[in-house]
């Protein structure tokens, strides 16, 4: 080892790089996890006779009554928000639970006749991804076993349902030693009955652009007045930041009709951010956005 | 097979070397408490795969290492790796106090530099030995080593430590 070598490590001993308590925190408690090695797992938790109850209850109610009533079926279709609208049910819910592993996936299926295209590009995508994710959960279970933990839960909100536009919301929440959340929007404009993204809403092709400064401009203010938040952005020292938002982004508009940008974590932030989200007023776009997109909660 | 406390303790010993190579990668704690978080679970889980007990260093870094980069992936609509191993100054973030002398030079560095002087100068790790972590080879591992040793040379030839 040469001189400059023995030097830089004299160096590197006297500023002793040692873990901060916040991260030996994260690590003893992730220790606390970690299942015995003995430990033999049930294949599957038994429910609670009470649930278990309920849950056939249910499964009946939904499943098994339209299917063999006509009379109760009519019935269902007057309930607000099932019967006029779009429709939107879980068809199937997948499950499973051990000590150390648990899935919980509701699978929605969108209908409704004049949309139905629509619907059924949505259910298709929704399929694929909830297919996906089952496959990766049960590998996972496959390869570690009882040695390893993790869980997958997968449900849904229909966020809009006016007969101007339907917006549903999958939420997919995977947890291992950290947590990763996301969120996929899908929005139909029943006008057209066509599914929207991002870059149908603008009539300019600067959309992009003028999202992205928006939001990089709310980014520096939200760490200007609030020191706990961080964004990854050169100025906050990271050196980079996040591209653009591209035509396909999620998106939603919230009761107000503004536009509403949502990331996922660690998309432009650390992930103690979580999954930040950013309203853009539609005053701020208006002169760039289609004309139809400009009210699109006024129906609500 | 060694259980669960036992591992816990092992895994304890190397918790500052975990710490600096997250860092390096990632470059925030908060991201850094992630990958070490997820790397445990993972090694635990695989513990049966570990065939030589005497490699269990540099074993459990390696997994940091990969679950570090599976993050900065996962993340790639902000950077791209190349994007990130490019970055010039600034890319200090100021988790790490940034008033240590080496310490401030190294943080200049773009990666994979950062991450080989860490543990060459920091944690005394062999090439050999980082060059099981990082997954690149002996020859891979000098060449960034010397890059990197003639980059500090420099900058702190500049700020007239030597």
């Amino acid at each position: 080892m040469n001189k400059f070598d023995k030097k830089l490590r004299q160096m590197a001993a006297e500023e002793k790089i040692e873990m901060p308590d916040q991260v030996k925190k994260k690590m003893e408690a992730t220790f606390l996890t970690l299942p015995p090695k003995e430990t033999k797992y049930k294949q599957f938790a038994v429910m609670p006779r009470m649930a278990f109850a309920a849950a056939c209850l249910a499964f009946m109610l939904i499943f098994v009554m339209p299917n063999v009533s006509v009379v109760y079926a009519e019935s269902m279709e007057k309930i607000p928000l099932l019967g006029d609208l779009i429709h939107v049910v879980t068809i199937r819910n997948y499950f499973y639970s051990d000590r150390t592993h648990e899935m919980d996936i509701d699978v929605p299926s969108v209908s409704n006749g004049s949309d139905g295209n629509a619907a059924d590009r949505i259910n298709d995508d929704v399929d694929e991804l909830t297919q996906e994710l089952m496959k990766q959960f049960y590998d996972e279970l496959e390869i570690f076993g009882s040695k390893g933990h993790g869980s997958v839960y997968v449900d849904y909100d229909v966020q809009t349902n006016t007969p101007r536009w339907f917006t549903l919301k999958l939420s997919v929440n995977m947890v291992a030693a950290s947590g990763s959340r996301y969120y996929k929007y899908y929005h139909i404009d029943r006008n057209t009955g066509e599914i929207t993204k991002l870059s149908d809403l603008f009539k300019t092709e600067d959309y992009n652009r003028i999202l992205t400064e928006n939001i990089k401009a709310q980014m520096h203010q939200r760490m200007q007045e609030d020191s706990s938040q961080t964004y990854f952005m050169k100025n906050a020292g990271f050196g980079f930041e996040f591209a653009d938002v591209s035509g396909d982004h999620n998106f939603y508009f919230n009761d107000d009709g503004d536009l509403v940008i949502p990331f996922d974590k660690y998309e432009v932030a650390p992930g103690s951010m979580g999954c930040p989200e950013f309203t853009i007023e539609i005053d701020e776009i208006r002169d760039i956005m289609k004309d139809e997109y400009q009210n699109i909660n006024s129906f609500k | 097979m060694i259980s669960c406390d036992e591992f816990c303790e092992k895994v304890r010993l190397y918790q500052d070397t975990m710490y600096a190579l997250a860092f390096s990668v990632l470059r925030n704690d908060q991201d850094a408490a992630d990958a070490i978080s997820e790397s445990i679970v993972k090694a635990y889980s695989k513990l049966s795969q570990l065939k030589n007990p005497h490699s269990f260093k540099s074993w459990l870094l390696k997994i940091v290492h990969n679950t570090c980069l599976e993050m900065l992936r996962k993340n790639a609509n902000t950077v791209s790796m190349d994007e990130q191993y490019d970055l010039g100054e600034n890319t200090s973030q100021h988790d790490i106090s940034t008033k240590l002398v080496l310490r401030e030079a190294v943080e200049q560095l773009n990666q994979p530099y950062r991450t080989v002087v860490y543990l060459f100068y920091y944690e005394n790790l062999s090439i050999a030995e980082i060059s099981k972590i990082t997954g690149g080879s002996i020859l891979a591992v000098k060449k960034q080593l010397s890059r990197a040793r003639s980059m500090l040379q420099e900058s702190l030839n500049k700020e007239d430590f030597f």
